[in-house]
């Protein structure tokens, strides 16, 4: 069994208490992040690193042909993108992530992606190599990881530093 | 820990709430890679850490709807969060994890897994699906049982085919074609014992096993990858499965 060694990295923060109490219709007055809805900037230029062309809008399957699949669609294009290409640069990475459409696909069965995917970074956890941790931070790097994932905070027995105000067990 | 049963009613109704706004609390953009939502513990770990393991596995028969009443508002929250997921960061897929699986065999019998999990299971994945999402589910341990219900409901990924509790050429051969599976790279033995060649060597013959002309494979590792393993193994790890995944 998988435990979350280093809690959320992105909530890594004190405990917030709730300022108010939660009613329906609160996640909406919250206005929470909506980062994908919004229209990617133009950022590739002629002569730029090339995004892997896309043959045609993607489609999912019929059930992803949800209305939420919108906005991650649009996510595609951006692959490929100008940060990407500095971060292969930066660190020597001989090969660029697979897009989500070709990792969708791949888990569909629909086709194989260019190659296989790979998604290892997660399970690495450098904290225990000991001296050698800051080497396996650095080879971590100069590889690919197919797939990005967000930690949904829970304040669990191994999550100690989650933001949120309740928690599964009481420590 | 709930001791006693008759703490359940208290602790549900002073139940976790799934739409308090830090629990889905993420600043990362989407950068164009596939977006995977992970919540760990699902029904049956939260069972035993709750219940402790002699209890939870005793309950199935002795408290069944105590059970199926816990059950029932852990899958509530959880409805609740892969709903969250999708809306409101686009993800493609939600993991979540549920090790019912040991190193000979499973936890519970199939008529135990199918009156206690499986519909549990079934509205998650039909929520995921219904929202154009991917279900992953992370089991460690033989659960070579359950995976034909696990294809019947649909679920769309599996990990990690835990090396030397089952025949990895079976599951492939039998559910390979119906389930992507993200299959695990042995961090039992070979990773911490073996050379780098023989690490690129399992690497090898994972994707000659799981590997289908229609993708259905994502290559990882079983478990995690610690201070037991050499930087020259895990090198290897990478660059075998980049290389010989570019290949086949």
């Amino acid at each position: 069994m998988e435990r979350q060694r280093n809690g959320n990295p992105e909530t890594n923060q004190p405990n917030a208490k709730r300022k108010t109490p939660l009613t329906s219709g609160t996640l909406e007055r919250a206005n929470l992040p909506t980062q994908c809805r919004q229209p990617f900037p133009q950022h590739t230029q002629k002569g730029e690193y090339m995004p892997r062309p896309i043959q045609r809008k993607p489609k999912i399957s019929n059930r992803n042909s949800a209305p939420g699949r919108d906005m991650s669609i649009k996510c595609v294009t951006l692959c490929n993108s100008m940060i990407e290409k500095k971060r292969m640069e930066q660190y020597k990475m001989k090969y660029s992530p697979l897009s989500s459409q070709e990792v969708i696909d791949v888990i569909n069965g629909k086709k194989a992606a260019p190659r296989v995917p790979i998604f290892v970074h997660m399970w690495v956890h450098p904290d225990t190599f000991g001296d050698r941790e800051d080497a396996v931070r650095e080879m971590l790097k100069r590889y690919p990881s197919d797939i990005s994932t967000r930690h949904i905070a829970g304040r669990t027995s191994m999550n100690r530093k989650a933001t949120v105000s309740w928690a599964w067990m009481k420590l | 820990m709930i001791n006693d049963w008759a703490q359940l009613d208290g602790i549900l109704a002073d139940f976790p709430d799934p739409n308090y706004p830090d629990l889905l609390k993420w600043a990362k953009p989407h950068d164009g890679r596939y977006n995977l939502a992970q919540f760990w513990f699902c029904l049956f770990e939260r069972h035993w850490m709750l219940r402790g393991m002699t209890n939870a596995l005793m309950d199935y028969y002795t408290d069944p709807d105590c059970v199926h009443k816990l059950f029932r508002k852990l899958t509530d929250f959880y409805l609740v969060v892969i709903e969250r997921a999708a809306k409101e960061h686009g993800c493609h897929g939600v993991m979540i994890s549920d090790d019912i699986g040991m190193q000979t065999g499973p936890f519970f019998s199939v008529n135990i897994f199918r009156e206690f999990f499986k519909p549990y299971y079934k509205e998650m994945i039909e929520k995921a699906h219904s929202l154009g999402m991917h279900l992953w589910l992370h089991a460690c341990g033989n659960i070579e049982h359950f995976l034909p219900d696990f294809v019947e409901i649909g679920l769309d990924v599996i990990h990690p085919i835990q090396k030397h509790t089952m025949d990895e050429k079976v599951i492939a051969a039998k559910y390979g074609q119906d389930i992507c599976i993200w299959a695990g790279f042995d961090v039992q033995q070979v990773i911490p014992w073996g050379t780098p060649e023989e690490v690129r060597a399992e690497v090898r013959y994972m994707i000659d096993t799981f590997q289908r002309p229609n993708g259905k494979l994502i290559f990882t590792a079983g478990n995690g990858i610690n201070g037991d393993c050499s930087l020259q193994s895990l090198e290897a790890l990478f660059e075998e499965a980049l290389e010989y995944g570019s290949k086949i």
